[in-house]
């Protein structure tokens, strides 16, 4: 069996180079909704291998030992909101997000969940759909007008099935690898490789002319032309200043140390860095989370990274008037189940569950401070609105600004919708600012 | 045209350009040759000149790219140059042609073709897809008659692990007797279904109306046949000749194959005198290769009134055309024989220099365009002597290939990462040539200027080279043969010490790694020319 962390190591190597370059938006138009200012980017944090939803947002202070391991809960900045104990700094920013506490699927493996919460489809149809980022990331490729791809995944890529499914490869994400905790976050093609002055690389480029004979003898051609001109926007990256987003060392210290000196906190802020050069779609793949045995023990380690950088990334989306336009989205693929199994070989751990477990979403035409749906007192069951990924995907595609019942083009130009069409519309309604 | 002509011919002659010695020489072709002479009269009918031959380096990397899918080491470029056999340019080719790395290259593009990969929309699985890859790379090497391996492909039955070529009918992403046709009509005729009428096409698609899979016991093994319950339905073939099927008496796949793999029948033939031409040109004998039409008996009065010109795709050369399908056929449908005779062609050894729209038409000027995403990133590893790792983790079993296993060895369509994606690499859903995106992308250039793990390669070459040769002007020519597979000239050479004095005395080793950097980021060793 192959560990978990080797598997993310391989999928880093998978997938470094997605294709991208832009494509006119003209023939994708028509699903965007012009009439109200919608999210310009969203940022997605993937909490993979699925929290459990008792100790992050949905505590149950009263289950018992059995339950939550006699974890309690704390009082946040919106009155009658409570979350969990190990998430202080977060509580601070209840009232910038919301909690959706009703989530449910029927689905417990990895793979498969990942591709229902990121679709909103099973698998098995025949048709391996794109996930929400690779869509938005197409359908938004008009108005984008930067230099970098349009959808980035901090620093791994969540793996085949939850990517560009049927649409081109310029809409795979771009997973940056590499680690933003390091001192110098390095993106390969992006970032130059270090000790090479600017003024060596122009030298080294007017030398790359002299020695060019083989230009000087042959006629032109397309695929040479071709070839002179994506030299030239690569040039233009290589020039320009949308790649210092991954050059964290730009940021005060008094910023890295807000996020948090870890993976995770560094990526929201690399996210950060990210939406404000507008770009589209933007995934962090927080790593860790499948916490079969010693569950509370890794709490002591993951909720303390999570709880800073994400109420840092909140925080100072806030001061920078950037989460009106920001859509935040936090969610596992699924949680975990509520009661703990403290027999070896788990030793006090929690195992999948897609039942009931929470999600969390904020900005972007969100509003804050509010909650949605409600567990039953062990957190098992939604006993009021239950919401499924469908629902949850509806939202986001309507306040980036899609119809998430338009066509979606794809190259075996089937009758395909971006959501089922009986789709999850007007399920979360009450949670957007305004009230359309 | 003839004013257009005379532009042309002034541009041929050789002794003009200062660059020739690089790039091109003087006439040396064999004009007695079959497909020579034919283009020849091409040419002649197009008022265009004999071009310039390409240089003997130009030409043989050109014929190892080609033919092997890799650079000639910088030994190979040394004997050949040195060689001073009258007609070492045939017995090169040949030498080649018989080389396991032939059966490689061509294997690859086989699996192209017939859409080799473990997964989605194909899902052939890992055990039968390195079963087939191997068993079609083992008849390439042996060179097996290809309308063997068709007629196998076509007709047989059984396990996906235990008869390899029963995976040819599992290899579709749409199993319909519709969608198998479509599949059978591009494999084995390079034609799509609108190419027929459309009440043939749908007779034609019965004949794959009988075909079977079911599963077994044994994970994902698959065995595919022809359901034996005794039916009688009317079908048709490709050039619409009607037919009473009778599955009592034949299984329908045989009457296709039959009549198929012919001597009689030219589609086959003239399908794969236009692949090869393809793979070697970049474009077929018809300029859309893999989109060909129905062979009419074309009548006096089209003839007269000049109607076969309507037409977009003819062939460049009817008469090409037909001497390829002849030789094809009359050498036991042999791949390598249709490679020998193209490569040895004019078509194959003219220079690249000029590469005017009415040259390449013709043929008349060897078509610059990029390398195959595998045999690039192949030629990176086996410069700096570092590959990257292929392995697939989805689906189970999970697949590694040994360190150092080159990308054009790569059986599975599904194993691949994001370098050999992002230059083009084929999903192999369809079979189509269009799948392999050889357009040039900024992505691209980003990885070849910029990445830090390409950077970190070229720093060890250099590093190797100048522990390996102790005296710069070998250095650099090993540099030179390494990467561009010929010699500097005296004008590079200048540059280059030029450029080492420029630097700082600290900087001056850098000249090394910067060198390797400007080739690999140029023109000459990106390109086929």
């Amino acid at each position: 069996m192959i560990d978990r962390r080797e598997f993310i190591k391989m999928m880093t190597l998978c997938g470094v180079y997605g294709a991208f370059s832009r494509v006119s938006g003209k023939l994708l138009a028509s699903p965007v909704r012009q009439d109200r200012q919608p999210a310009k980017s969203v940022i997605e944090i993937w909490v993979w291998g699925g929290p459990s939803h008792l100790e992050t947002f949905d505590p149950k202070p009263n289950a018992g030992r059995a339950y939550n391991g006699d974890h309690g809960d704390i009082a946040t900045n919106v009155k009658g909101i409570r979350i969990s104990e190990y998430l202080p700094k977060l509580a601070q920013q209840a009232d910038k997000y919301s909690i959706i506490r009703s989530m449910c699927h029927g689905t417990n493996g990895h793979e498969t969940a990942t591709y229902l919460m990121q679709t909103g489809r099973m698998p098995g149809d025949g048709i391996t759909y794109p996930a929400i980022g690779a869509v938005l990331a197409m359908l938004k490729s008009g108005e984008y007008k930067g230099k970098l791809p349009p959808y980035i995944a901090l620093t791994t890529n969540k793996g085949r099935f939850s990517e560009n499914g049927f649409l081109s490869d310029r809409f795979k994400p771009l997973a940056t690898g590499s680690n933003p905790n390091n001192p110098r976050f390095l993106v390969d093609g992006f970032v130059a490789p270090g000790g090479i002055s600017k003024e060596h690389v122009l030298k080294r480029q007017k030398y790359a002319e002299e020695l060019d004979s083989f230009s000087r003898s042959i006629t032109s051609c397309r695929e040479l032309r071709e070839f002179e001109s994506a030299g030239a926007a690569a040039q233009a990256v290589l020039n320009g200043d949308d790649a210092k987003a991954f050059d964290l060392n730009l940021e005060s210290d008094a910023v890295r140390n807000r996020y948090g000196r870890t993976r995770f906190g560094q990526c929201c802020l690399a996210a950060r860095r990210l939406v404000e050069l507008g770009v589209p779609y933007i995934t962090i793949n927080a790593q860790g989370w499948d916490t079969h045995k010693k569950h509370f023990e890794s709490m002591e380690r993951l909720g303390p990274e999570f709880d800073q950088g994400f109420s840092a990334l909140l925080e100072d989306l806030h001061e920078k008037k950037l989460l009106d336009t920001t859509l935040i989205w936090c969610t596992g693929e699924f949680g975990r189940t509520p009661r703990v199994d403290y027999h070896e070989p788990w030793n006090g751990g929690r195992n999948h569950y897609c039942r009931c477990f929470s999600t969390v979403v904020a900005g972007g035409g969100f509003a804050g401070g509010k909650v949605l749906g409600a567990s039953d007192a062990r957190g098992e069951f939604p006993v009021d609105r239950p919401v499924s990924p469908v629902d949850l995907l509806w939202s986001i595609y309507e306040l980036a600004g899609i119809d998430p019942a338009s066509r979606m083009p794809n190259p075996r130009n089937l009758d395909l919708t971006i959501l089922p069409r009986d789709g999850g519309k007007n399920k979360l309604k009450e949670l957007y600012r305004e009230q359309v | 045209m003839s004013r257009f002509a005379i532009i042309l011919t002034v541009f041929a002659l050789p002794w003009l350009p200062l660059f020739a010695s690089t790039f091109e020489k003087s006439p040396v072709f064999d004009l007695k040759l079959p497909i020579n002479k034919i283009l020849l009269k091409t040419w002649e009918q197009n008022s265009l000149a004999v071009p310039p031959p390409a240089s003997d380096a130009v030409f043989l990397r050109r014929l190892m790219l080609t033919a092997a899918g890799r650079l000639p080491t910088a030994d190979e470029v040394q004997g050949f140059l040195d060689d001073e056999t009258p007609n070492k340019h045939a017995v090169w080719i040949e030498k080649v042609l018989n080389s396991p790395e032939y059966a490689d290259m061509q294997a690859m593009r086989f699996a192209d073709m017939l859409r080799i990969k473990s997964e989605f929309p194909i899902n052939l699985w890992p055990n039968a897809v390195q079963f087939y890859h191997r068993k079609i790379h083992d008849d390439i090497l042996s060179d097996r008659s290809l309308k063997d391996m068709f007629y196998e492909m076509l007709t047989v039955s059984g396990s996906n692990f235990r008869t390899a070529y029963a995976n040819f009918f599992r290899a579709s992403a749409d199993r319909s007797p519709e969608g198998l046709a479509k599949m059978v009509l591009l494999t084995t005729m390079n034609m799509r279904e609108s190419a027929l009428p459309e009440e043939d096409f749908k007779e034609f698609a019965k004949l794959f109306s009988c075909i079977r899979y079911k599963s077994t016991y044994e994970w994902k093994e698959e065995i595919v046949y022809s359901d034996y319950i005794p039916q009688t339905f009317a079908a048709a073939l490709p050039d619409g000749q009607k037919l009473a099927v009778d599955t009592a008496r034949q299984d329908p796949r045989k009457i296709f194959a039959d009549w198929l793999l012919n001597e009689q029948n030219p589609y086959f033939a003239r399908a794969f005198v236009n692949k090869v031409w393809y793979w070697v040109f970049g474009s077929g004998i018809s300029p859309r290769a893999d989109q060909l039409e129905l062979i009419k008996e074309s009548g006096f009065w089209d003839n007269l009134l000049g109607k076969k010109s309507s037409g977009s795709n003819e062939p460049f050369s009817e008469e090409l055309q037909n001497y390829l399908i002849k030789e094809f056929q009359q050498n036991n449908y042999s791949l390598k024989h249709l490679y020998r005779v193209i490569l040895n062609s004019m078509a194959f050894q003219a220079s690249s220099l000029d590469q005017s729209e009415a040259l390449l038409r013709f043929h008349a000027a060897y078509p610059v365009r990029r390398l195959e995403s595998e045999v690039l990133i192949d030629a990176l590893g086996s410069i700096t002597r570092s590959y990257d790792r292929y392995m697939s983790v989805i689906p189970e079993p999970f697949t590694y290939l040994p360190y150092s296993s080159k990308a054009i060895n790569i059986a599975d369509g599904s194993i691949s990462t994001g370098v050999l994606d992002s230059f083009g690499r084929p999903p192999r859903d369809s079979g189509q040539f269009s799948e392999r995106n050889t357009a040039s992308t900024d992505s691209q250039n980003l990885y070849l200027m910029n990445s830090a793990a390409l950077y970190r390669r070229i720093n060890e070459y250099s590093r190797s080279l100048q522990r390996r040769y102790r005296d710069e002007n070998s250095r650099l020519n090993r540099l030179y043969l390494d990467i561009l597979s010929r010699y500097p000239t005296g004008k590079e050479r200048k540059a280059f010490r030029k450029y080492q004095q420029s630097l700082e005395k600290k900087f001056q080793g850098m000249v090394w790694s910067d060198t390797v950097w400007v080739l690999f980021n140029s023109k000459e060793f990106l390109f086929y020319h």
